[in-house]
């Protein structure tokens, strides 16, 4: 989730809406799948399954981000509404899965059941808490969470970017290149969303499943904007975010509770913050009024 | 000269259809027929939805929530009308009255409070999916019958006097009396013998798109959306008109997801599955006009229809790959004819009160 978050924050800070994250996790879950499967096959050097894993997490991350790329391509180049763009490639990331593990496609493990073969590596469970569903992944993400601050706040280019996300029209007149920025936005945005597809397919699966992600896309939205966009409101809110997933599949699993209300809960939670900027917009212009109007009272 | 250049694709493609339709051998016909009508019905719903996203649009509103308002108005429109013992008229009355209220609460974010149109469009699909599948399961147990609409022979069978010179009657039920033409009968008969939505539905398309050129009312819609401070100035209440066009749209909006639900004769969690946000894209590729707008569902509709057409001509494709085809066409419309149209100028700018 955090990863997802992270997907959504990026292409935001560059002025670009992103909610493909949902097609970016599956690519890269493929991506990291396949590597996990096949790769241990072809003689590369297994020491206990590190290096297929860093493997498996490049190219979940490159397949990811090229994924994300071809919308902001089609943004630069044509203008085509990212937000369409994305909900599409999202369908059609479902849609590929599907065809590739199903029962015509070149993945497809031959059981009867539209899936892939198992994987031969994964990460480690139990790390840091014992038996615990925990894995390294969770140390991804931070590490994640820190180089966003890093490259958004502390270097020439994620400054770039934010230039470019708040006005960038300022940005072309400074000589900032907008279209690149926000092609390299959509691609670091599209890895991230990559990197979670390979965090929860190699963490919690154990072999690609037709529909594997279960709207971590969407989920990515409402963390990142509750976040504020601000890498530690981030972590905390993909914190609360996991847990209200997590207890809304707990009772989906027991009663006729269906674990979709979570969704509709982080809609408000969207929404209430959202509106929020105008309860403060609007205190601003009513000081703002009474402070020009002041002095003709006296 | 644009809108002219529409009307020429629109009689091309009529002029080849009837040339199939009176030349080509049988079999040929029967599947390029049954094509058509398949397309058709598919594009009916997107068109509503899109006509409606054309008058939001023209005020200044983009709305990204018309997913999540098509997928109220499915829901309500199921249970409303299996409330009414099957009677898809007030189920649908149901189905829209539950997208005003999302509609409602979009035009109080984005109007009033001013938030980011974007954001909330997407927060209202989170809420709409969230919502409906939670009811979905709640109310799945109940007995659903969901009939269709009266079909345009029967509607027109029952009209005193003239009523049985236009249809025929047939073992189980009317058909029209179109198949008595010679050649080309049953090809214009299988295109024709839609339901009676149809028929209503494309007028009222043709209808809005007289209101939005040729009225005051769409005049004043239009101007709102490209300069909302020279309106106010000349006394139009912008937020009135941003409220109508909203509202007007959710019903629209509401409306097509209910007869998503009436075709296919059942609610499935998801049901829209994008269908709102290709109703987005059919207001761009039709150049923000409701008969564009109608034009561009036919072509996304018709690369749903594909499917059947490859199946009905006996080629085997997964299935997994035809299902992209719709989407992969929005992208492509997209992309390709973007940017050579006018946008209108105030598209998700908040207008503030002086």
């Amino acid at each position: 989730m955090t990863f997802t978050a992270l997907a959504f924050a990026i292409a935001s800070r560059c002025g670009l809406v992103n909610i493909g994250a949902e097609g970016q996790f599956y690519l890269g879950g493929i991506a990291a799948g396949l590597v996990a499967i096949y790769a241990p096959g072809l003689g590369i050097p297994v020491i206990g399954g590190a290096v297929v894993l860093v493997l498996a997490i490049i190219a979940g991350f490159i397949a990811g981000g090229l994924w994300g790329l071809i919308a902001g391509w089609l943004k630069v180049s044509f203008g085509a509404n990212e937000v369409i763009t994305t909900v599409m490639l999202n369908y059609i990331a479902s849609f590929l899965n599907k065809y590739l593990i199903g029962y015509d496609g070149p993945f497809y493990d031959g059981s009867g059941n539209p899936q892939s073969e198992a994987f031969k590596v994964s990460f480690e469970r139990g790390f840091f808490i014992q038996n615990s569903d925990m894995t390294i992944t969770i140390v991804l993400a931070i590490l994640a969470l820190v180089f966003y601050f890093i490259f958004f706040f502390k270097m020439k280019k994620g400054y770039e970017m934010r230039v470019v996300g708040l006005n960038s029209t300022a940005a072309e007149y400074a000589g900032i290149k907008v279209k690149s920025n926000a092609l390299l936005a959509m691609f670091m945005a599209g890895g991230f969303g990559g990197l979670a597809g390979v965090s929860e397919l190699l963490s919690a699966q154990s072999r690609i499943l037709p529909d594997f992600s279960s709207g971590y896309g969407f989920d990515g939205v409402a963390v990142a904007l509750l976040g504020q966009l601000h890498p530690l409101g981030m972590g905390l809110s993909a914190i609360l975010f996991a847990v209200l997933k997590s207890g809304g599949l707990a009772m989906g699993n027991k009663g006729t509770i269906s674990p979709y209300i979570v969704n509709a809960i982080q809609a408000f939670v969207i929404i209430l913050v959202v509106a929020s900027v105008f309860v403060q917009d609007e205190y601003n212009r009513r000081k703002l009024i009474r402070q020009a109007k002041a002095p003709k009272e006296e | 000269m644009k809108q002219k250049k529409g009307l020429i694709i629109g009689i091309i493609v009529l002029v080849v259809l009837l040339a199939v339709g009176f030349f080509a051998p049988d079999n040929i016909k029967n599947t390029l027929a049954s094509f058509i009508a398949q397309d058709l019905r598919i594009a009916l719903p997107l068109a509503i939805a899109a006509a409606g996203l054309v008058y939001e649009q023209r005020s200044g509103i983009l709305n990204l929530g018309a997913e999540g308002m098509m997928l109220t108005g499915a829901l309500f429109t199921w249970i409303g009308t299996s409330l009414f013992g099957g009677n898809p008229w007030l189920g649908i009355l149901v189905g829209m009255s539950s997208s005003l209220i999302m509609a409602l609460l979009f035009g109080f974010l984005v109007i009033t409070l001013r938030s980011n149109q974007t954001v909330i469009g997407i927060s209202i699909n989170i809420l709409a999916l969230g919502l409906t599948s939670t009811i979905y399961r709640v109310v799945q147990t109940m007995n659903i019958t969901v009939n269709a609409f009266p079909s345009i022979s029967d509607v027109l069978s029952k009209i005193p006097g003239i009523g049985a010179a236009l249809t025929n009657e047939v073992p189980n039920g009317t058909e029209l009396a179109l198949t008595q033409i010679p050649v080309i009968g049953n090809f214009l008969t299988t295109i024709f013998s839609q339901n009676i939505m149809m028929y209503i539905g494309i007028v009222f398309i043709f209808f809005l798109n007289y209101v939005l050129f040729k009225t005051d009312l769409g005049l004043k819609v239009r101007a709102v959306g490209e300069y909302p401070k020279a309106c106010d100035t000349t006394g139009i209440n912008v937020f009135k008109i941003r409220y109508g066009a909203v509202l007007f749209s959710g019903l629209l909006t509401g409306f097509a997801g209910g007869l998503l639900v009436l075709d296919i004769k059942t609610f499935v969690e998801n049901v829209t599955a994008g269908k709102g946000f290709i109703a987005v894209a059919a207001v761009i590729f039709g150049k923000y006009t409701p008969i564009g707008a109608f034009g561009a569902s036919l072509v996304f509709g018709g690369a749903q229809a594909i499917q059947y057409l490859i199946q009905a001509v006996g080629l085997k494709a997964p299935s997994d790959l035809m299902n992209m085809i719709p989407y992969v066409v929005t992208v492509v419309a997209l992309a390709g004819f973007i940017g050579k149209t006018h946008v209108p100028a105030a598209l998700t700018v908040p207008y503030t009160k002086e």
